[in-house]
């Protein structure tokens, strides 16, 4: 293990020669995760207790937000070509730093209605200003990066990534959460994400931008006619072997929201069964803390296994893990060492934490690769983003639906009656979880299922590179 | 401007869709919950914002809405759920000034919620003495019983609540009470010190109190 981190580290060595702009977009990278991390872990709470969201509206703007995230993604993943990454840079930017503004003092200054349909507006800036800080941080770090070091740049990227992530959770969150208290705390971690905003700010200012590391970079890939997104959908869907991707990805969502509810489900259902004060932030630095150990230390040996095996039994156990959650809560009461619901909704919440984050670890980086082994290789790039599709519907959707079963399986105030055996299963949060797990238990079986249609599309593609190498 | 022209159109198009889907779907899933509109007088008590709750109390009938759960006004007044005790302490200062400006705006002191929870029950649970002072004051009833047979005695006790044990046996809540099971407010104090021994203190200073020990 500890040659496997050393090996990890020692591949770091070809960063020596990258310029302070690497640097700088990286600090941009961390400075707008901890922002952005932060505030997903309360959103949704934001939006009830600060806002007067109920459950189900909370639930579906969080959705929305996700969605216009990625259908933005789709309109503006071009834009840096054409006007240049520190202008880019610079609007994303501005959107970020008005809305997270807005959304941290609209509260203390709003009500009502106003309120209400100010962070509404504020929601879909927000979505717009994140959704170009995804495209022009891959583009300035492709930039900013040689053939020779370009993929150790990324892995700096996704590790820089995580790490925000996990600081965003127990220091961010729950420090502001803590010394401030739930309704204010709030409202702090807002207000944070808007300083973090004015830093990516300072830090674009220090970018110079004709300071491309390799030339063949600086001139844009394709004409920009070639790379429109609606375009490229109607030429891809054509193809067989992209219907059978989105059929693949379809299958998949179940265990894919997972993830989401993250964001969306747990931070209320934390709240509700332990204490309004707990500290999600910690809980949700979990995942990342384990996607970086992972990376470092599992993936070297993991590699060596099959993609398909591994997405399967991957996603396997991440839908498993939500089985703690769906038991009924008197099952868990049986463990040896649990004496009380407190410390059975906390046994539940962290095995399910640490058992998903296991389970992703294996499936999550095999659906890049999938994605790239069955798309044809001049078409690998919009297969990649096209494969955004079943999601972009999914998130919202989901949204809803998470909003609907809070409301009636977790509503606050739920654990005083659960303490008193008011709750019968299937009104409990277990019986919400259930719901969950069967969605998310879907998803391996369907592959299993669909095993032989999906590989052949591998195979087709495996027999088309075979003949063009014979011709060739 | 002309090379920006078609990333600004496919723009707009993809935010139109978004946002014709997200219409369709909303009206989904409208039609298949009856109340998805939150409660702005709930809204400002648990901000604890006063000056907007009496605001919202103009209108006479706000104080006796209830949501899907048959909780009114006074009830979620009378919820906190926070483990830090400084917190706590805050929140009930805060919440027990609701108490009379809610009851003097109609609110039904002992409403009971769809599982027979009362106003008094809630701040029971919650623990949270300057609240509960102010219902008893007001006359709520000690000994109303939920679906299950718990009182507000009995709730209190499970949770470990000395102050307001104290409180409520003060004001001659009932110690014999039992519940569906036949279990009696001392039976908790016992199984609260099995369960939670970390509230060891709590729990036997409770039992004496009931005359368990």
């Amino acid at each position: 293990m500890l040659a496997a981190a050393k090996n990890y580290f020692s591949e770091f060595k070809v960063l020596r020669t990258v310029t302070k702009e690497f640097w700088l977009t990286n600090a941009i990278i961390f400075f707008d995760s901890l922002a952005y991390f932060s505030m997903m872990n309360v959103l949704t709470l934001y939006l009830t207790s600060n806002c007067g969201f109920s459950d189900v509206e909370s639930g579906a703007w969080t959705g929305i937000f996700s969605l216009y995230i990625t259908a933005f993604i789709f309109a503006v993943g071009s834009i840096c070509d054409s006007i240049g990454v520190k202008r880019s840079f610079y609007i994303g930017i501005v959107m970020l730093i008005g809305s997270r503004l807005g959304l941290g003092i609209a509260p203390v200054f709003l009500k009502g209605d106003i309120l209400q349909y100010t962070v509404k507006g504020m929601i879909i800036l927000l979505a717009l200003g994140s959704a170009f800080m995804t495209p022009v941080t891959t583009t300035s770090l492709r930039r900013f990066t040689t053939k020779e070091n370009r993929s150790t740049g990324f892995n700096v990227y996704y590790l820089i990534m995580n790490v925000a992530a996990i600081f965003a959770g127990f220091a961010v969150t729950d420090g502001f959460r803590n010394s401030l208290g739930d309704l204010k705390g709030n409202l702090g971690i807002l207000d944070f994400g808007f300083l973090m905003s004015v830093c990516c700010f300072v830090c674009v200012y220090f970018i110079n931008e004709h300071k491309v590391a390799d030339e063949d970079e600086r001139m844009p890939h394709g004409d920009d006619k070639s790379r429109r997104p609606i375009q490229i959908f109607m030429e891809v869907w054509k193809e067989s072997a992209f219907r059978k991707l989105v059929l693949f990805l379809a299958l998949t969502i179940g265990v894919r929201l997972v993830f989401t509810h993250q964001f969306l489900v747990m931070p209320k259902y934390y709240t509700r069964m332990l204490t309004a004060d707990f500290d999600l932030g910690l809980a949700n630095s979990i995942n990342p803390f384990i996607i970086v150990v992972g990376l470092i230390v599992l993936i070297p040996i993991i590699n060596k296994y099959n993609t398909f095996k591994l997405i399967v039994v991957g996603m396997t156990i991440s839908a498993l893990s939500l089985l703690f959650m769906a038991v009924p809560i008197n099952w868990i009461l049986a463990i040896p060492g649990i004496h009380n619901l407190d410390q059975a909704y906390l046994f539940v919440i962290y095995a399910q934490i640490i058992v998903f984050a296991f389970g992703e670890l294996l499936f999550s980086p095999r659906f890049t690769e999938y994605i790239s082994v069955v798309a044809p290789k001049d078409k690998v790039a919009s297969y990649m983003a096209l494969s955004a599709l079943p999601m972009f519907i999914a998130k919202p959707v989901n949204g809803f639906i998470s909003g609907m079963l809070i409301s009636s399986y977790s509503y606050d105030g739920i654990r005083a009656k659960v303490d008193t055996g008011n709750i019968a299963y299937e009104q409990s949060p277990e019986y919400m979880w259930m719901i969950y797990f069967l969605l998310a238990a879907l998803s391996p079986l369907a592959v299993l299922g669909m095993k032989n249609i999906l590989n052949s599309a591998r195979e087709a593609k495996k027999a088309e590179e075979k003949l063009a190498t014979v011709q060739a | 401007m002309k090379k920006y022209l078609p990333i600004l159109k496919d723009g707009f198009t993809l935010l139109v869709v978004s946002t014709l889907f997200v219409t369709v779907v909303n009206q989904l899933f409208k039609g298949l919950k009856k109340n998805t509109q939150s409660d702005s007088l709930v809204t400002a008590i648990l901000q604890e914002n006063s000056d907007s709750a009496k605001e919202i109390l103009t209108d006479a009938t706000r104080a006796s809405r209830t949501d899907e759960n048959g909780r009114t006004p006074l009830m979620w007044a009378a919820y906190v759920n926070i483990a830090d005790a400084k917190q706590l302490a805050d929140a009930d200062a805060k919440r027990a000034a609701f108490v009379p400006l809610l009851l003097k705006s109609g609110a039904a002191i002992d409403a009971q919620d769809r599982d027979g929870w009362t106003p008094l029950m809630w701040a029971a649970w919650s623990g949270i003495p300057q609240t509960t002072q102010e219902l008893l004051a007001q006359n709520a009833n000690l000994n109303q019983s939920d679906r299950q047979g718990y009182t507000a005695l009995m709730i209190a006790v499970q949770r470990g609540h000395l102050p307001i044990v104290k409180l409520l046996l003060e004001k001659g809540a009932d110690k014999a009470a039992a519940d569906r099971l036949g279990r009696r407010a001392a039976d908790f104090a016992q199984q609260g010190l099995q369960k939670y021994p970390r509230k060891a203190e709590s729990y036997q200073g409770i039992a004496s109190l009931l005359g368990a020990s």
